[in-house]
């Protein structure tokens, strides 16, 4: 009798033990998709803002048609790409592209005084600024969840319960930012 | 985010039962006393044994029972509309998304509540060229940033991101909604005296009979109204007992949680505490919700346990230690590193050349450089400088006229204006439609031919607070000169004023006068909707001038020299 009883005990221990693990997990996994759907929006942004910026450049670049296709076609690949990895490879291409497409920019005085073309950037800056302010959420989000799914006791229940680590977000920054001074004093 | 959405709603509850107990503790103690008070004052003293009497258990009830009403009173009133009531104090109004600072602003908060996950915060500008920003938020979790006109025309796009994400913290940890309660309970009340004490100073200093009989028989009203205004500062004082300083270190590392770049921040930190950061526009008693106290004071700046209990911000140099020792660098890094702003030359709208296929009929005749010139075509007219005020004459007709009075020559006056017009906004000289064009970035109507802006009150605020372009070389000669002549000294006659201009917008009357009389600068102004017309290089004036009080270090430079363009 007396064994029966903590036997019994002993499963709700472990029962209310799993429901603590599991609700904890949800949480966490929302956060992650929270994360990831804040992304997939300013991706959308920026996807809509390169026809109208390629649209302006065409204008005054008429010697480079090469690279504004370039940027056209990476753009198209990016809206195609669904998983996080062949979103991740789609929009590193893009930055690519965007980038030297900047860097031709640079050579039409024109271009870069005009009033469109300086709102236009301004939009872009900012929606590169909120990708990487998204990216930077989601993957802090993934590290607290996959730290909680691969630690013990966790991760012992963790797979059975449907749990399984999530990947990381990594982007290639528009402008590459220079390295802050550093004094060691 | 470490801090989860109970946790925030849990000490919003905690913040919420904590200052209405001291409400309910403040004015019970308030009533008490001037219970007794009335009491003493109406007592017997040649009856010793009521004075035993003076607390009985049934008084205190009823005293607790009215406490409980004034306090209830109190507290509904001030919570009801928190964020209207504070930006309206502050004249706070939300961001004219014409205008390509107020644009960045925004794209700024906006990139900012994506750190935070998606956070729902709006923003305003504080029409003033002191440099400071604030964050607020209220009962239903609406939040809001607002940062000064002078602070975003100062600061680099990093350093305002690290601003604004030292306020998003505040936000998202959930103190700025302490800080808010606290300032619309007792904050609003202490800026309303230091408004009084204003008020009272210049009326003191104002001599007219009429006014005096009106303090007068205001002044026994305001002097309750000021007492009762005084308990509540002090008041005010001991609940800014617990607001920690320590808020705003973890403010300051929530922000690089969140933006990454700790020396942004200490550069932002840094100039604002250079600059005049409002002191005389806000009111110091809303000093909680700020990123840094309006007011120096030595308290602040100040360690020990007399500071931390009554001041609400730590010491800058502290703040900027810590954020200096994640960054790797120190002070004078910091200091060497912070640049004067690159200024562009005054932007002058280029005239797009014509391109007109028939030969263009030579026949108009154009009186310049005090001599009759042509015979023109129209187009030649126009690129060698024709006003609408300029005479001309057409060979056929042989007579002599102002340019503006030919339709044809209106017409190709017209098409020579850039930018977008609106026929309803004509300048009031020319007659011509005046352009919208961006000036230091704020959106104003130019006059293509005579160079006059027409610009709204709160726009011209907005320019004077920029120092985004240099100044023509006459434009300090001129400055220097008009306040030479001490016109502030000897105002003209502006009732004599007989060719009063229509206001651009609403097409009435305007009055002439000064700009303000610490900037004596004659504009016209709309006395319907406020909208200022400055003729020529006026607005420039001004602008050197209010730079010039400010004290930038653009003219830390000699004098004598003449400016750079």
């Amino acid at each position: 009798m007396v064994i029966l009883f903590i036997l019994f005990v002993i499963l709700i221990v472990i029962a209310l033990w799993l429901m603590g693990v599991y609700n904890g997990l949800v949480q966490l996994k929302m956060r992650v998709k929270n994360g990831w759907a804040q992304i997939d929006v300013q991706l959308k942004r920026r996807h809509d803002l390169i026809p109208n910026l390629v649209e302006t450049a065409k204008g005054y670049m008429k010697f480079e048609r090469e690279t504004l296709e370039n940027v056209i076609k990476a753009r198209t690949q990016a809206t195609q790409a669904t998983t996080v990895k062949d979103k991740e490879g789609a929009e590193n291409i893009l930055t690519g592209a965007l980038r030297s497409l900047f860097a031709v920019a640079e050579k039409y005085p024109d271009l870069k005084a005009n009033q469109n073309m300086l709102a236009l950037q301004e939009e872009l800056t900012s929606t590169e600024n909120k990708i990487a302010f998204a990216r930077q959420y989601y993957n802090d989000e993934v590290t607290r969840y996959n730290t909680s799914v691969k630690s013990f006791p966790a991760n012992t229940v963790a797979p059975m319960l449907g749990f399984a680590p999530e990947e990381f977000f990594e982007l290639k920054d528009l402008a590459e930012k220079e390295p802050p001074k550093v004094s060691f004093t | 985010m470490p801090y989860s959405f109970t946790e925030i709603e849990k000490e919003k509850s905690w913040v919420i039962k904590f200052v209405f107990a001291f409400l309910l503790v403040f004015y019970f103690f308030a009533a008490q006393l001037l219970w007794v008070v009335t009491k003493l004052f109406f007592n017997d003293f040649y009856l010793p044994a009521k004075i035993p009497q003076l607390f009985s258990f049934r008084e205190l009830i009823i005293v607790s029972i009215v406490a409980l009403a004034v306090a209830s009173l109190h507290w509904y009133y001030s919570t009801r509309n928190m964020i209207a009531d504070l930006t309206g104090m502050l004249d706070a109004r939300p961001p004219d998304l014409k205008d390509t600072y107020h644009k960045k602003l925004q794209n700024v908060v906006d990139e900012v509540s994506v750190a935070t996950g998606g956070k729902n915060i709006s923003c305003y500008v504080v029409p003033s060229s002191g440099m400071n920003a604030f964050a607020i938020s209220d009962f239903e979790g609406n939040s809001v940033i607002g940062v000064t006109e002078g602070l975003l025309s100062r600061i680099s796009r990093s350093q305002l991101e690290a601003v604004i994400g030292h306020e998003a913290a505040h936000i998202a940890s959930g103190d700025s909604f302490s800080t808010t309660v606290i300032c619309s309970l007792f904050g609003i009340y202490g800026a309303l005296l230091e408004g009084i004490n204003k008020i009272t100073l210049r009326r003191s200093g104002d001599g007219s009979e009429e006014r005096i009989s009106v303090g007068a028989r205001f002044g026994a009203y305001l002097l309750v109204v000021y007492m009762v205004l005084l308990v509540i500062k002090g008041a005010n004082y001991l609940l800014n007992l617990f607001i920690s300083r320590q808020r705003e270190y973890r403010a300051d590392a929530v922000a690089v949680r969140l933006t990454r770049d700790p020396l942004a921040l200490s550069e932002a930190l840094y100039l604002i505490s250079r600059g005049w950061r409002g002191v005389g526009v806000i009111p110091g008693s809303l000093s909680p919700i700020f990123i840094m106290t309006p007011d120096t004071d030595g308290l602040e700046e100040s360690e020990g346990v007399f500071s931390d209990l009554f001041s609400t911000h730590p010491p800058v140099k502290n703040r900027l230690k810590i954020l200096l020792g994640m960054a790797h660098s120190d002070l004078g890094s910091l200091k060497s590193g912070i640049k004067e702003r690159a200024r562009t030359p005054v932007e002058e709208v280029p005239v797009a050349a014509g391109i007109s296929s028939a030969a263009p009929v030579k026949d108009w005749l154009f009186y310049k450089d005090s001599s009759w010139q042509g015979p023109f075509a129209i187009e030649d007219l126009i690129s060698s400088g024709l006003n609408p005020a300029s005479w001309v004459s057409n060979i056929n007709e042989g007579i002599i006229r102002q340019a503006a009075e030919s339709s044809s020559l209106t017409d190709a006056l017209k098409g020579r204006i850039p930018g977008p017009t609106k026929p309803e906004n004509v300048c009031p000289k020319c007659d011509q439609p005046l352009s919208e064009v961006l000036y230091e970035g704020a959106p104003v109507m130019k006059c293509h031919y005579c160079g006059g802006i027409a610009s709204g009150r709160d726009v011209a605020a907005r320019v004077l607070a920029r120092e985004d372009y240099s100044f023509h070389v006459e434009t300090a000669v001129v400055a220097e000169a008009l306040m030479k002549s001490h016109w502030a000294a000897n105002p003209p006659n502006f009732f004599a004023v007989t060719d009063r201009l229509t206001c651009p917008v609403c097409k009435n009357k305007m009055d002439r006068g000064f700009f303000t009389y610490g900037l004596p600068i004659v504009i016209d102004r709309c006395v319907k909707c406020g909208n200022i017309w400055f003729d020529k290089g006026e607005l420039e004036i001004l602008q050197y001038l209010t730079e010039k009080n400010r004290g930038t270090s653009y003219y830390k430079r000699d004098v004598s020299k003449p400016l750079e363009k």
